[in-house]
C-alpha cells in the first residue's frame, strides 16, 4: 500500500509542474458552465423550483458532475497505448501490480484536475447564479461518495483499457462509455428531468453512481441516500474490480518478455 | 480570375479524392469512426429531445429549431473536417516547423495546409447533418440553407486560421487554439437566444459562434434582410482578417531543423 502511495505522490509532484496545462484544460468546463447557466436561467424563467432543484442547485449539480467526469485521468488511452506498443510487458517484472500502479497514477491526476476544475468552475458559477447552502458536517460524507465515484469510474476505465488485449483499439469503447456517462450517468442534466421510465433504468446502472448520485448528494444531502449510494458504489467497484482482475490475469498469462 | 477559382476548387477536390481512397483503404476504421460520430450526435439529440419534451420550448426554440441547429452545426463542422481536416492543426504545424513542406511547393500554402488532412469522424457528422436536413428542410429553404452552411464553414475556418496564426506571433497557440475551437463548438451547439446583452453581442461579432448556427436557424425560421447581410458581412470580414493575419504571420515564420515525414 505504501509503495502505491509513493507512486501517487511522485505523479502528483510531477503534475504540479504542468499546472498551467491543468488550468487551460479546465477552461472548457468554464465555457460549458457559462452556457448551462444561461440555458437553465432561460428554462427556469419565473419558476423557483423544477423537480426539486432550484436554479442554484441545478447549476452546482452540473458543475459537480462535469468536474467528476472531466477530471478523469487518460487511463484508457494510456493503457491502450501500453498494450499496443508492448510496454505493458515491462511492468510484469516490477515489484508492483500493473493495475494498482495505474490506479495510484490516476488518483494523482484526478485530485489535481478535480480541484482546479471545481474551483475555477465554482467561481464562474458563483458569479452567475450564486452559492448553495451545505451543512459543513455533510462535507465528509460527500467526499466519501466522490472518492467512490472517481474510483468506480477509474476501475471501469481500466477494465475498458484492458480489453485492448483483445480489441486492438479501445478508443471506440471509450467513446461509447463517455456518452453513457454524459446521458444515462446524468452529467448533462439530473435524472429527474428524464421521462420516468428512463430515469428508473438510469438510476440502477453504474454510470449514474459516477455522476448523478454524488452530485445529487452535493446539492441536496440526505443520509439515507448517502448510505444507499455508497453501498451500491462499493458493490459496483467490487464487480468491476473482479472483472478487471480476471481480464488482466487472463491477458498477462499470454505476455512474454524477450530481451531487455 | 475564373480560372484561378476553378483551379482552387479542383485542388481541394483532388485532395478530397485522395482522402476517400485512404478511407477505403482503412474502411473498418473509417466506418467505425464515422459511425461513432453519428451515434455521438444522436446522443446529444436525445439530450435536446428530453429537454424540449419536458419544457416544450426554450426561449421560443422548439423541436424543429433544435433539429435545424444540429443539422447546421453537424454539416458545417463535418464539411470542415472532411475537406479541410487540418483546420485545427494550424498552430501545431507552425510551432513544430511543419510549414516548410507547404512553402516549398507551388500551391498556395494556407489552402494546402488545410486540405492536407481529412478526419474520418467528420464524415459521420456530414451524414448526420444530411439526414436531419432531409427531414427538416423544405425544398424552398434549400438555397438559403446552402448559403448558411457555406457561411458557417467559412466562419469556422476563419476562426481556426485566426487562432492558429497567433502561433506566428506568440511562438505557440496550440492550447489556446484547442480550447478556443472547443469553446466555439460548445457555444454554437446551443440556441443563440439563451444568451442576451453583451454576451449575445460578442457571439455575433468578435467570437462568431452565434453566426455559425443561431443566426442561420433564425433566418430559416423567419427571413430577415438585416440579419442576412450581417451574416454575409461578418463572414467576409472574418475571412479576409484571418487570411491577412496568416499571410503577415508567415513572414515571421522561422523554419526549424525538425525532420518531418508525411505518410
Amino acid at each position: 500500500m505504501r509503495k502505491y502511495l509513493e507512486i501517487s505522490k511522485v505523479y502528483l509532484r510531477n503534475n504540479f509542474a504542468f499546472m498551467g496545462d491543468f488550468v487551460l484544460k479546465s477552461l472548457f468546463v468554464i465555457v460549458i458552465m457559462f452556457i448551462f447557466a444561461n440555458l437553465w436561467t432561460v428554462i427556469y424563467g419565473g419558476e423557483k423550483i423544477i423537480e426539486g432543484f432550484t436554479i442554484q442547485m441545478m447549476i452546482w449539480y452540473i458543475l459537480m458532475a462535469e468536474s467528476i467526469i472531466t477530471s478523469e485521468s487518460p487511463i484508457i488511452k494510456d493503457t491502450n497505448k501500453e498494450i499496443q506498443n508492448g510496454d505493458v510487458a515491462y511492468y510484469l517484472n516490477k515489484p508492483y501490480s500493473y493495475i494498482f500502479y495505474n490506479i495510484a497514477k490516476a488518483y494523482a491526476h484526478i485530485v489535481l484536475a478535480f480541484f482546479i476544475t471545481f474551483l475555477l468552475g465554482g467561481l464562474v458559477v458563483y458569479s452567475l447564479v450564486g452559492g448553495i447552502s451545505t451543512n459543513p458536517l455533510n462535507i465528509i460524507f460527500i467526499i466519501i461518495s466522490l472518492f467512490l465515484a472517481v474510483t468506480l469510474n477509474m476501475i471501469i476505465s481500466l477494465f475498458i483499457g484492458m480489453l485492448g488485449f483483445w480489441f486492438e483499439d479501445t478508443v471506440s469503447l471509450r467513446f461509447i462509455y463517455h456518452k453513457l456517462l454524459f446521458t444515462l450517468g446524468g452529467m448533462l442534466m439530473p435524472l429527474e428531468i428524464f421521462p420516468i421510465w428512463l430515469s428508473k433504468i438510469a438510476a440502477v446502472l453504474p454510470f449514474s453512481f459516477v455522476a448523478y448520485f454524488p452530485s445529487k448528494l452535493f446539492v441536496s444531502f440526505n443520509f439515507e441516500l448517502f448510505i444507499r449510494t455508497t453501498l451500491i458504489q462499493i458493490g459496483y467497484i467490487g464487480i468491476f474490480g473482479i472483472l478487471l482482475y480476471i481480464v488482466y490475469k487472463k491477458a498477462s498469462r499470454g505476455l512474454n518478455i524477450n530481451g531487455g | 480570375m475564373a480560372g484561378k477559382i476553378l483551379n482552387f476548387f479542383k485542388f481541394i477536390w483532388e485532395y478530397f479524392k485522395i482522402s476517400i481512397q485512404t478511407a477505403m483503404e482503412y474502411r473498418m476504421n473509417f466506418f467505425s469512426q464515422a459511425g461513432l460520430m453519428f451515434m455521438n450526435n444522436i446522443i446529444f439529440l436525445v439530450f435536446w429531445i428530453i429537454l424540449i419534451g419536458k419544457f416544450n420550448t426554450i426561449n421560443a426554440w422548439g423541436v424543429k429549431d433544435i433539429m435545424l441547429l444540429n443539422a447546421i452545426i453537424s454539416l458545417s463542422w463535418g464539411l470542415c473536417g472532411s475537406f479541410f481536416g487540418n483546420f485545427q492543426g494550424i498552430a501545431e504545424a507552425i510551432r513544430d516547423g511543419q510549414l516548410d513542406f507547404y512553402l516549398a511547393l507551388p500551391k498556395e500554402e494556407l489552402t494546402h495546409l488545410l486540405v492536407s488532412k481529412s478526419k474520418f469522424s467528420s464524415f459521420g457528422d456530414v451524414a448526420f447533418g444530411i439526414v436531419l436536413s432531409a427531414i427538416f428542410i423544405s425544398w424552398t429553404q434549400v438555397p438559403l440553407f446552402i448559403l448558411c452552411i457555406i457561411c458557417s464553414v467559412i466562419l469556422i475556418l476563419s476562426f481556426a486560421i485566426t487562432l492558429g496564426s497567433i502561433s506566428f506571433y506568440l511562438g505557440s497557440s496550440v492550447e489556446l487554439s484547442n480550447q478556443g475551437m472547443m469553446g466555439m463548438l460548445g457555444v454554437s451547439s446551443y440556441p443563440i437566444d439563451i444568451f442576451s446583452g453583451y454576451t449575445k453581442f460578442i457571439l455575433l461579432t468578435i467570437i462568431p459562434a452565434g453566426l455559425i448556427s443561431g443566426v442561420p436557424v433564425n433566418l430559416l425560421k423567419q427571413f430577415n434582410i438585416q440579419s442576412f447581410f450581417w451574416l454575409i458581412g461578418v463572414t467576409t470580414i472574418f475571412l479576409v482578417f484571418s487570411i491577412i493575419l496568416f499571410k503577415k504571420g508567415i513572414k515571421r515564420y522561422e523554419s526549424g531543423n525538425l525532420i518531418n515525414v508525411r505518410m
